[in-house]
């Protein structure tokens, strides 16, 4: 990827987020001044997703080799 | 746009109307060659809408029967219907079931007439929630094409943990009304 192409989707997440800790601040009624952690701002982020789980069987017999 | 009601005390039972977090809805479980596959669908909110006396009748009869085991469970309910919350600001650009590779529509911005609609639940399809600032969810739409069940019993075993608040009875048989209205439509055949 070139640097600019690079530069240009680090500035849209940061405008992004930028724009979402706005709005979350709105919402919590947090004064301008105050820092949200992006981590503690769990709920306008999330959406579903899908989780998918794979396990390999043993059974009882193979435990006792 | 009228902020929803809602109460973050937590009753003993599953109540209509009840917010709940981080609820799974199994998709698949299938066994091939000695591999499990389980897939499951994990969202962030959703709200009980199974019938209201339902619940407490269940939860009613399972106390009844800790009393007298030999009463029948006639009340007794398998599973509860919940509907996921979407947050508004990415249902409104479409992207809201985008980590399940489904791309929603994203021509409706909140100014157009369509949006103000949603935004007005004046689109059946559409329920939106604008939440007081004391509950910490952002505002979210109900999409009535989207509900699912969760067993009773796993929905009673995390509700501890995962609940968040409940709709006040108002609004909430506002939103089980309407719900009941949209999945009770019927399409009739155009020619």
């Amino acid at each position: 990827m070139d640097e600019r192409k690079s530069d240009n989707i680090a500035d849209v997440i940061e405008k992004e987020t930028s724009h979402m800790l706005s709005a979350v601040k709105a919402k919590l009624d947090v004064p301008d001044y105050m820092e949200i952690e992006p981590d503690r701002v769990f709920h306008p982020l999330l959406k579903p997703k899908r989780i998918i789980i794979r396990a390999t069987i043993i059974h009882d017999s193979d435990k006792s080799k | 746009m009228i902020v929803t009601r809602v109460s973050k005390s937590r009753s003993k039972s599953i109540r209509q109307g009840d917010i709940y977090r981080n609820i799974e809805c199994l998709e698949y479980i299938r066994e091939e060659k000695g591999i499990l596959e389980i897939s499951k669908i994990s969202y962030p909110y959703v709200m009980v809408l199974s019938q209201a006396c339902d619940l407490r009748y269940d939860y009613q009869n399972r106390k009844d029967i800790e009393i007298n085991p030999g009463k029948t469970q006639d009340k007794h309910l398998i599973s509860a219907l919940v509907v996921p919350l979407f947050n508004a600001g990415q249902f409104i650009r479409g992207e809201h079931l985008s980590e399940l590779k489904l791309r929603m529509r994203s021509d409706m911005g909140w100014d157009s007439t369509e949006g103000k609609k949603v935004m007005n639940n004046q689109l059946p399809r559409f329920h939106y929630l604008k939440f007081p600032n004391e509950v910490n969810i952002v505002d979210s739409v109900l999409d009535f094409k989207h509900f699912f069940t969760i067993s009773i019993e796993v929905l009673y075993r995390v509700r501890r943990k995962n609940f968040v608040c409940t709709v006040s009875p108002l609004f909430r048989e506002e939103i089980s009304d309407r719900f009941a209205f949209y999945v009770a439509r019927i399409g009739l055949p155009e020619s």
